[in-house]
């Protein structure tokens, strides 16, 4: 029935699944290998060992389903988004997606169809990996008593919806630029941007600050204490804040994480149907986005600027001053230069 | 079948198509040539509707292909850089245009599948660009669409494919009333299948005709006097143009010949002769008044 209602489409499912299918095998291989297969090995030497071991096993266990497997956080945070520069990105820069364009298909049939695929090739591997760990749970009393079946639950749910999340937002960003490499940069650039932004500033204001009053910025201060609504408003944070809560409250948080997601995909959606295709291998989709870009890479490199010249190269207050200068006058030109060279005539 | 009315597109705010009238005929080849950046393959990506006009409009049948993307599986459209999925094999290509055009012959494929030298299980990457386009043949002659629109078809490719790939077209054209569009720089093999042809400069058709009437009208002429060209001779004849080897003057008039030679033999000319012009020395003739003219440098 629902097949009926939504636009699923065969041929457009085969080619992306052709195109990102190693994804998916590698994805799960990896799941399986850092989760499953970690806890099988560890619970083989479980019994055989003295009781420090058997500590350190049982410590290694439990790390299993939370944030220190960190294969598993790193996976969830690079594939998302390969996944989705592979779907979005590339179709660009190689401008395959004109092959669909000019095909019989509308672009909500194209859209769909890739995010349907993407979180089928996210979401399966958690899915084989947690059922796996279930199954264990029968079979051996030990890790029945490591893990709970809700507790695995709540880790395919709660890791599945950071997935999905990583996802829709790299296909928004994937949406406003043009090439491959640009989806991917620029995703961790905006997903850590409002709080990386403002840490620069504040580095930038406190060196000022002692500079002109000639004394040591407090550590309580008016500039500081709006941190927090940084933090609020910068993606990645907001989708990690998940692993943050008990395990009874992540399921709501899931459910929230995942109604962003959508609305997520739907701004991805009005995105590309907005799109010009002539724009596609461009770096900008959107050419009204061009003065926001260009202001916000000059303001983020003329801060940058200043701490790699005054902090990593230690050049002190003269090195903040150079580095305003060489920041500036990099980040003036570098995205015209990018946006004028690849710009279609 | 397809007509591009007044079509309008901008890059950025530079005006790439402006005005374009288009019509292509079923059952006919539309030639299509202009210089490079003149805006061709902006067109034929207007017509194939994967870029949508600022203004203007192009309709299939009466339907507008920036509406309806289902009327778009009847235009077939070969690129100039062929956009295929590398990773792809010639039969998973195959499959998924298969899957795509509800009107895919597998008769044809098979037939027309003998002509061309690659193997299936090949990968794309692996094709040479001439084998690209061969493919790209193959799969739009097998989608039999009711518009083929071709890109540089024949660039990169041995005199022996070349004239497969023309050969196939025509077949197609004369089998399935099928209409078709080429732009190519190479002119002479436009002139040997385009039954109409459209000159295109700076985003405009500067000129649109049928090939026959477009011979017709332009003609060179070789006229020698038994002195300089009269001054009378100059002003009462539109010349196009005028070069002149000696005593021998080359002219090129766009009026029917035999009105020309009835009024002409007043200037008791030694010499007169006509000579036919191919589409090429028309283009660079038409080109040459925008601009365009062969710059004859030594070096």
């Amino acid at each position: 029935m629902l097949s009926k209602i939504l636009p699923f489409n065969k041929t457009l499912l085969r080619k992306d699944w052709h195109i990102t299918k190693w994804f998916f095998y590698s994805y799960l291989i990896l799941l399986i290998m850092a989760v499953p297969y970690n806890v099988a090995r560890n619970l083989s030497k479980l019994n055989s060992n003295s009781y420090d071991t058997m500590n350190n096993l049982l410590y290694t266990l439990r790390r299993v389903l939370n944030l220190e497997n960190e294969l598993v956080i790193i996976a969830l945070i690079i594939i998302p988004v390969a996944l989705s520069v592979a779907l979005i990105g590339e179709e660009k820069r190689k401008k395959t997606i004109e092959i669909m364009i000019s095909g019989p298909f509308s672009r909500f049939e194209i859209f769909f169809n890739k995010i349907v695929l993407g979180i089928f090739i996210l979401v399966v591997p958690i899915l084989v990996s947690g059922m796996s760990l279930l199954i264990m749970r029968l079979t051996s009393d030990y890790v029945g008593m490591m893990f709970t079946g809700s507790q695995i639950i709540i880790w395919i749910f709660s890791y599945s919806a950071f997935a999905i999340s990583m996802f829709s937002f790299s296909c928004i960003i994937g949406m406003l630029f043009g090439s491959s490499i640009g989806q991917f940069i620029c995703t961790y650039i905006f997903g850590v941007f409002p709080i990386v932004f403002y840490e620069m500033f504040y580095l930038s204001y406190s060196s000022l600050y002692t500079l002109i009053s000639g004394k040591e910025l407090a550590y309580e201060n008016a500039v500081r204490s709006v941190s927090k609504y940084f933090e609020m408003i910068t993606p990645m944070q907001f989708f990690l804040r998940i692993f943050d809560y008990s395990q009874s409250a992540q399921i709501f948080f899931s459910f929230r994480l995942l109604a962003v997601a959508i609305g997520m995909l739907l701004i991805a959606l009005v995105l590309f149907d907005l799109s010009k295709m002539e724009k596609n291998s461009e770096v900008l989709t959107f050419e009204s986005l061009e003065g926001f870009f260009r202001l916000g890479v000059l303001l983020s490199s003329i801060l940058a600027g200043a701490i790699i010249f005054s902090e990593m190269i230690e050049l002190g207050t003269p090195g903040l001053f150079i580095g305003y200068v060489v920041g500036g006058f990099a980040g003036y030109k570098i995205p015209l230069y990018l946006i004028q060279k690849n710009r279609a005539s | 079948m397809i007509i591009g009315n007044n079509i309008y597109k901008r890059y950025s705010n530079d005006p790439v198509i402006k005005g374009v009238d288009i019509n292509l005929k079923a059952g006919s080849i539309y030639g299509l040539i202009g210089p490079n950046g003149a805006g061709k393959t902006t067109l034929i990506k207007l017509l194939a509707g994967i870029y949508m006009p600022d203004e203007g409009s192009v309709t299939l049948d009466g339907i507008d292909i920036a509406a309806s993307h289902e009327i778009r599986s009847c235009i077939g459209y070969i690129p100039d850089n062929l956009n295929f999925y590398p990773t792809f094999t010639v039969k998973e290509m195959k499959e998924f245009y298969k899957g795509m055009c509800k009107n895919w012959n597998e008769e044809r494929y098979q037939i027309l599948r003998e002509i061309f030298t690659f193997s299936e299980k090949k990968r794309i990457k692996h094709l040479s660009k001439g084998m690209k386009t061969q493919l790209s043949l193959l799969i739009n002659l097998s989608c039999m669409p009711k518009v083929i629109l071709m890109d540089e078809p024949t660039s990169g490719l041995d005199p022996f494919v070349r004239r497969e790939v023309l050969n196939l077209i025509v077949q197609d054209v004369s089998s399935r009333d099928t209409s078709v569009l080429i732009s190519t720089h190479n002119i002479s093999e436009l002139e040997q299948v385009s039954d109409r042809v459209g000159f295109m400069d700076k985003g405009k058709i500067i000129l649109q005709d049928d090939m026959e009437d477009l011979k017709y009208k332009y003609k060179k002429i070789q006229i020698a006097f038994e002195s300089a060209m009269p001054k009378t001779f100059e002003e009462e004849f539109k010349l196009l143009s005028i070069k002149h080897y000696g005593k021998v003057y080359e002219i090129v008039i766009d009026e029917h010949y035999e009105i020309f030679k009835n009024k002409a033999i007043k200037y008791n000319p030694i010499i007169m002769e006509k000579l036919d012009m191919t589409l090429e020395e028309i283009f660079i003739h038409r080109m040459g008044g925008e601009g365009y003219a062969v710059k004859n440098i030594a070096i």
